[in-house]
């Protein structure tokens, strides 16, 4: 699996090739800004890209524009978004142009290299992958009545769950229930989002969008 | 075309002309005064109520003597500055035609009537005046029309003069058959006992059918005199004011000249009875008999004196934009003098005459007559005084309403903003100019704060108060305001082309300026207030991105560094590697820490909270990458606003002083004298620091402003800048 870095703290950036080829990825490019970056995307076309989203020259939103325009001319490349902290408007522009491939973390992640380098393959592989502390915000939002309302205390859990790119297993783990019982909370939640049956991938992505949206 | 040759006749005087015009009819009038004064009493005068002949012929006689001495100096002054205005000469001649005339009268007078047989030529002077005052008329007229410039309004008014010319002709002609006695003396007043030699009476008598001639004179002269009017009416500027000074005088010399004829009311006999019986008491009264002999004596001196002067005035146009004053005021004085006159008039003639008594025999009439005048005088001043603003002003402000309602805003305490613009309106009303500003100085410089009529854009700023006299041409009067003799702003007033102030809209303009200043003051301390909270606002924020931006690629991104070096060395690895990435951890965790106290302490330094001023600036020069010295006079404590105020001028300045212009020391004294902390900082850097651009500078401005403090920055280009702040400490 071929990744373009970006990201402008050297050591950082560095330390992150590191990581990521100790994992057993090609770090096939490491840019400073967002320039350097989509030069280097259409030089190398990785599998996946994970770039800073505050970068020079303007310090601002360049990780976010340049994933925008990578995502337009690759719809099919992987985009991982990392910063140090995160803003819900952030996540849901990004996910607004459809929600398979793109992730989104605090850079704080890399400090469990597992479950980083766990992301970063869901994300490589058509997953989505939003951070933890993005879903809380989103909760503590007070929301519209509507299709999310209907939800058990349960179905709620294993959704927010689902929207951090868990699989039915390790949410299983996490809410001490059986892989079963995971299921039959899934099931339920697609029906009453009303999503119609489709690729299962697919469709976990649409749940959490219609939750993030929501 | 016209007013550039009269610029190029300015320029060209003549002195010599003058002096000989003025002496010429200074002699006549002298000559003419000492034969008057020679016989002291005239035969035939008409004496002057409530003095005697001798006293009235004295009065008559110094008015007269006056008037052509006035004459002598105008026309000396006319020809003087303006040689070749044709006007000047034909006035010139004019009136020394009027003194030979008055020589010759008076020399007749004196010959014939009242020392008889005592003078050679008696009777040749006598004879002169049946021509000479035909002249003068001739004269006069040409001059009306000829006035100010030398030119005919058009080569149609030539018709006019020509007229007048035949007139006189045919007056003299007829008057050739005069019986005795022949009338000399200005006005043809005084008898002297000759005739015009009998060869010519048959002349005289051919022509006898123009012995109305004088009639026409009179309707020529009227013509003429709307040709002053409508030539007026036409003009604009300095030939307007020209005109109106000259139709002012005249129309003072014609209203006198009718009141003079107070006891031809008695001709009225076509009115009712119940009207004619008591104008027919008044006209034969003693009063009306005095009235007319005043008016007479009053349109002696209008003629002789004030007709002179107003022309002097028009053609030397010193003080020429008075005149709506000195109308003004004529319509005042003369309106209450007519109204006190008509008091008595009804109440002692009237009202007497239908009791049956004669009139100012009875002492209660009089006594109500003053008691009428007193009690009307203050309410019927107070309309003169409107009527005559209305004449002059026209029905928009009046000067001194001006001032009083801008009095009476400013003792509202209306806001400044709404004043300003308030100002400029009253200013444009009251001294009728086309266009009024008002700039007021903020930030050393001058900035246009209201316009009238409003300008579009409202963002003019200058730096000097000729800056802006440029702007606006050569038309515009300019009013300085001070306050303690420091300059707060100006106010401006443009006239119409060719128009100038007169005194008492110059005057107005001067009082409102003197005026201004607590207003201009109020606004200037207003907007700079509103300026500086923007600029704290704005310090505020940049302040606050400056501190994120700080943490973020600080502290944050450390802790970042160490997380993911602690992240690898918990995943599979050898272990030296582990143990490389740990103690780069911990570095990565010692920086941030490093980064935020330098953060931490830069906010609030804990330093100059718990040691004071002293040690927090010993602190910064330990700390400074140049050779800093403290110097410090005053350790003790003050007030938390006033450290933390000297605290960030010191930190500012030796950052200036390090950043900006590349100093090799920095020397900071703190010192204590009447109750102010001083801080004085110094660098042996570039200088030419400018407190203006650059917003490090300003914010120590709004900084030591903020706790009633002041900073001066004297930074000479190549000398080094030198900071000073005085902060109130008692």
């Amino acid at each position: 699996m071929r990744v373009v870095i970006a990201e402008d703290s050297a050591l950082f950036r560095e330390g992150l090739a590191r990581l990521l080829e100790g994992a057993g990825l090609e770090v096939a490019g490491r840019a400073a800004d967002g320039r350097e970056l989509l030069r280097l995307v259409e030089a190398q076309v990785p599998d996946i890209v994970v770039t800073d989203i505050r970068m020079p020259p303007t310090h601002t939103i360049e990780g976010l524009e340049a994933a925008a325009e990578i995502r337009d001319r690759h719809p099919e490349m992987a985009v991982l978004l990392l910063s140090q902290y995160v803003e819900t408007t952030h996540a849901l522009k990004l996910l607004e142009r459809g929600g398979d491939g793109v992730g989104y973390l605090l850079k704080d992640r890399v400090s469990d290299v597992r479950q980083f380098v766990d992301a970063v393959r869901r994300v490589a592989a058509g997953g989505s992958v939003i951070d933890p502390e993005v879903v809380s915000q989103l909760f503590a939002r007070k929301r519209r009545k509507d299709l999310v309302d209907e939800l058990t205390e349960r179905e709620r859990e294993t959704l927010r769950l689902m929207a951090e790119g868990r699989s039915n297993s390790a949410i299983a783990s996490s809410l001490h229930m059986s892989e079963k019982t995971v299921e039959g909370h899934v099931r339920s939640i697609f029906s009453k989002l009303q999503l119609e049956p489709a690729a299962e991938d697919h469709r976990r992505v649409l749940a959490v969008l219609t939750y993030l949206k929501a | 075309m016209a007013t550039v040759k009269v610029m190029s006749a300015d320029r060209a005087w003549s002195p010599t002309a003058g002096i000989l015009v003025a002496a010429f009819i200074g002699v006549l009038a002298l000559a003419t005064g000492a034969l008057a004064f020679a016989g002291r009493v005239s035969p035939g005068i008409n004496p002057l109520a409530g003095l005697t002949p001798e006293l009235s012929t004295t009065v008559r006689g110094t008015a007269g003597l006056l008037g052509l001495l006035t004459l002598a100096a105008t026309c000396g002054l006319v020809v003087w500055r303006q040689p070749r205005n044709l006007f000047g000469w034909v006035l010139a001649a004019t009136v020394m035609t009027l003194g030979i005339g008055s020589v010759a009268g008076a020399y007749a007078l004196y010959g014939l009537a009242i020392n008889p047989g005592s003078l050679p030529f008696a009777d040749l002077a006598a004879y002169s005046q049946k021509v000479l005052p035909d002249a003068v008329t001739v004269g006069a007229i040409a001059a009306i029309l000829l006035f100010p410039d030398g030119r005919l309004k058009s080569r149609r008014w030539f018709i006019v003069i020509a007229a007048a010319l035949v007139a006189a002709g045919a007056d003299v002609l007829s008057g050739l058959d005069d019986p005795f006695p022949i009338d000399v003396g200005i006005g043809g007043m005084q008898p002297v006992p000759i005739t015009v030699p009998p060869v010519l009476w048959p002349v005289g008598a051919a022509f006898g059918w123009a012995s109305s001639a004088f009639i026409w004179q009179s309707g020529i002269g009227l013509v003429a005199g709307a040709g002053v009017i409508t030539r007026m009416l036409g003009a604009r500027g300095d030939t307007r004011r020209q005109l109106q000074w000259f139709a002012y005088a005249a129309a003072v010399y014609v209203i006198a000249a009718l009141v003079g004829t107070a006891q031809g009311l008695d001709s009225l006999d076509w009115l009712p009875a119940l009207v004619y019986q008591p104008l027919q008491a008044f006209a034969r009264s003693e009063m009306a008999a005095g009235i007319a002999g005043w008016a007479g004596f009053a349109d002696l001196v209008a003629g002789t004196i004030l007709v002179p002067i107003a022309i002097g005035i028009a053609m030397v146009r010193y003080r020429l934009y008075d005149i709506d004053l000195v109308v003004n005021r004529t319509i005042l004085f003369g309106g209450l003098a007519i109204f006190v006159t008509g008091a008595y008039a009804v109440v002692v003639a009237g009202v007497g005459s239908l009791l049956g008594q004669r009139a100012g025999a009875n002492p209660v009439l009089t006594v109500i007559t003053i008691a009428v005048v007193a009690a009307l005088l203050l309410p019927v001043r107070a309309r003169l005084q409107a009527l005559a603003d209305i004449a002059v002003y026209g029905r928009g402000a009046r000067p001194y309403d001006v001032l009083s309602g801008f009095a009476r805003d400013v003792g509202r305490a209306a806001p400044a903003a709404q004043l300003l613009p308030r100002m400029a309106q009253l200013l444009r009303e009251g001294t009728r100019a086309t266009a009024s500003e008002v700039w007021v100085k903020v930030d050393e410089r001058l900035h246009l704060a209201a316009s009238n009529p409003a300008a579009d854009s409202k963002l003019l700023v200058v730096d000097t108060t000729d800056e802006i006299a440029a702007r606006l041409g050569g038309a515009c009067r300019l009013a300085p305001v001070y306050r303690d003799s420091e300059l707060l702003g100006a106010l401006v007033v443009v006239k119409p082309r060719g128009e100038h102030l007169n005194h008492v809209e110059t005057r107005l303009l001067d009082d409102l300026a003197s005026q201004a200043g607590m207003v201009f003051e109020r606004f200037r301390l207003v907007q700079e207030l509103r300026e500086s909270r923007a600029r704290i606002v704005a310090t505020q924020d940049a302040e606050r991105r400056r501190i994120e931006r700080n943490l973020h690629d600080g502290a944050q991104q450390r802790f970042v560094n160490a997380l993911l070096a602690l992240g690898m060395a918990g995943a599979d690895g050898p272990v030296e590697g582990r143990r490389e990435l740990q103690a780069q951890a911990s570095h990565e965790i010692q920086a941030g820490l490093n980064d935020l106290r330098d953060l931490a302490r830069g906010l609030n330094p804990p330093l100059l909270v718990e040691e004071g001023i002293a040690a927090a600036a010993r602190s910064l020069a330990d700390r400074s990458p140049v050779l800093a010295t403290v110097d410090c006079e005053a350790d003790g404590r003050y007030p938390e606003a006033i450290e933390s105020a000297a605290y960030y001028v010191i930190a500012e300045a030796m950052t200036n002083a390090v950043k900006h212009s590349g100093a090799n020391t920095v020397a900071v004294r703190i010192g204590e004298a009447n109750g102010q902390l001083e801080i004085e900082i110094a660098d042996d850097g570039a200088g030419g620091a400018d407190a203006r651009r650059g917003t490090g500078l300003v914010g120590l401005y709004d900084r030591t402003a903020a706790v009633g403090g002041r900073l001066r920055v004297d930074s000479p280009v190549g000398g080094g800048t030198k900071v000073k702040a005085e902060l109130p400490c008692a």
